[in-house]
């Protein structure tokens, strides 16, 4: 762990800037979740909620590009502070991403036609591998932790194969579906938003990296972690 | 905790392989070139086997804490060091390619290819040009108009000529900090030096007369090599191509500008350049 800085107040800024990044974090993952919960228990009030509770995300994100200017113009930080500092505005566009998204599968759980049908579970296992990355991936940010962050960044194959496999079994049923095309085209874009979710989660992974490394990881995940440290 | 880096075990300076030099920094061929250097006053070790490459028309900033040998290494380049008595210097301090530490090196030699500016500016106690022509005369022998002109031309090139072309017999006391400062770099440039040392050039201007420097050290890389101590961190962000990180007496880490600022190799750099001790 870094020394503290001489100017005690520089560090209660930059450790405000990582808890609300954490908080924003938290509140796009629960937003995830409820999203996912809604889509699968044909739960429409909750759908809802979750398209309501979606500007709550945007004025957190405006609150870090505020602390982000402020610490910029202020405190003119450099090297490890100023990579902090930089990837939290990153980090941040990124969780505001991640809430768009929830909120985009909430909309389509609106859309689907009330009757109780189980949904596949290729989107179960979709959506618990996105929810599963973005919760990793804010732990690694929130402990500074480059390996725990390559690890959610490789875990991004599975879930781009995982929906491939979505998108096979949705266009067999499209193919012979006539008027109830309906329903797999709206899980295909379902599928969809989980997979940006993913990449989403990816990148904070690129900018944790970024972080405690100095300088941007390779971007190939099956790479091997230590051949991928810049030094 | 904050102000103290504790024991610390100082890796030698390296630059990073494989990270693209800014502008080119790297790439240009070493004017000076100090190796293995050593320094005392007295009993007392104040730079420990300092390896360094100043680059041809860049500008590089040495940084560090006081007391870690910046000034004193400056110094060096000239020799300026050896009118004090019991100081002594060892290693090579190659300026293309010839030790200025050897006493067949003639200070005379030295000195008008290594000009000089220090923290406070010293302007003499005579008229603006004289300033200016006291040190052409010393080393040259000019004509009337050749002289004139080329006291001219140092003014311009310090970006001073407009301000007081129309004052030049008045003493140079009379001006600002800022336009005396420019003043005494105007001088050093009057010598046409190659090298430029700048001992915390701007330290006692404002911030508008501190442009004004930063400016004009842009300007002069262009035809001189320029090395600058300085206190202010964001001045050689702003001003350097290269920066070093002296420690202690020692040199801990030499890099490009843009790397030494986002991602510095040696963890005390990081420390310094971050606030957390100094």
């Amino acid at each position: 762990m870094s020394p503290q800085h001489i100017v005690r107040s520089f560090d209660l800024e930059l450790e405000r800037l990582a808890s609300e990044i954490a908080d924003m974090g938290q509140a796009a993952l629960a937003q995830v979740e409820r999203a996912r919960q809604a889509l699968q228990q044909f739960d429409r009030p909750l759908a809802r909620q979750v398209i309501a509770d979606d500007d709550a995300i945007d004025a957190r994100e405006r609150e870090v590009s505020h602390d982000v200017l402020r610490l910029l113009a202020l405190r003119q930080p450099n090297a490890r502070d100023l990579r902090e500092v930089l990837a939290a505005l990153r980090i941040a566009a990124d969780i505001e991403r991640i809430g768009d998204h929830a909120v985009g599968m909430a909309r389509l759980s609106l859309a689907l036609p009330d009757d109780r049908t189980p949904l596949p579970a290729s989107i179960h296992v979709l959506g618990q591998l996105t929810s599963a990355m973005v919760g990793d991936v804010l732990d690694a940010w929130r402990r500074g932790d480059a390996d725990a962050a390559r690890a959610v960044w490789r875990r991004d194959d599975e879930v781009d194969r995982v929906h491939g496999v979505l998108f096979a079994q949705m266009l067999q049923r499209l193919l012979g579906a006539g008027d109830a095309a309906a329903t797999p085209l709206h899980l295909l874009l379902v599928a969809k938003h989980l997979e940006r979710i993913g990449d989403h989660a990816t990148n904070i992974a690129e900018q944790v990296w970024f972080v405690a490394e100095g300088a941007p990881g390779a971007a190939a995940p099956a790479q091997d972690a230590a051949a991928a440290r810049p030094r | 905790m904050s102000s103290d880096p504790g024991p610390i075990r100082i890796e030698l300076a390296r630059s990073r392989q494989g990270v693209a030099p800014a502008a080119g920094a790297a790439a240009a061929p070493a004017k000076f070139a100090v190796r293995g250097l050593d320094f005392h006053y007295g009993d007392t070790q104040v730079l420990h086997e300092v390896s360094l490459d100043i680059p041809l028309h860049r500008v590089t900033a040495i940084i560090g804490p006081s007391g870690c040998g910046k000034s004193t290494l400056l110094r060096v380049l000239n020799r300026i060091y050896s009118i004090y008595p019991r100081l002594r210097a060892s290693g090579e301090v190659l300026l293309d390619g010839e030790n200025v530490l050897d006493r067949a090196y003639a200070l005379n030699r030295l000195r008008s290819k290594v000009g000089m500016v220090f923290q406070k500016p010293v302007p003499f106690p005579l008229s603006i040009h004289d300033n200016i022509a006291w040190g052409i005369r010393h080393h040259e022998r000019l004509s009337r108009p050749e002289l004139q002109a080329r006291v001219e031309q140092a003014l311009r090139r310090a970006a001073l000529w407009d301000e007081v072309k129309d004052k030049l017999q008045r003493s140079a006391l009379g001006l600002s900090g800022g336009q005396q400062q420019r003043l005494c770099i105007a001088r050093a440039i009057a010598l046409r030096p190659e090298v430029l040392l700048l001992d915390e050039p701007t330290s006692a201007l404002d911030p508008v007369a501190t442009a004004r420097i930063e400016q004009l050290i842009e300007e002069l890389k262009g035809d001189y090599t320029l090395v600058m101590v300085t206190h202010n961190m964001q001045q050689a962000a702003r001003v350097s191509d290269r920066t070093a990180f002296m420690y202690m007496g020692r040199l801990v880490e030499v890099d490009a500008t843009e790397t030494i600022f986002t991602s510095p190799s040696n963890r005390h750099t990081e420390d310094y350049i971050t606030g957390r001790f100094g």
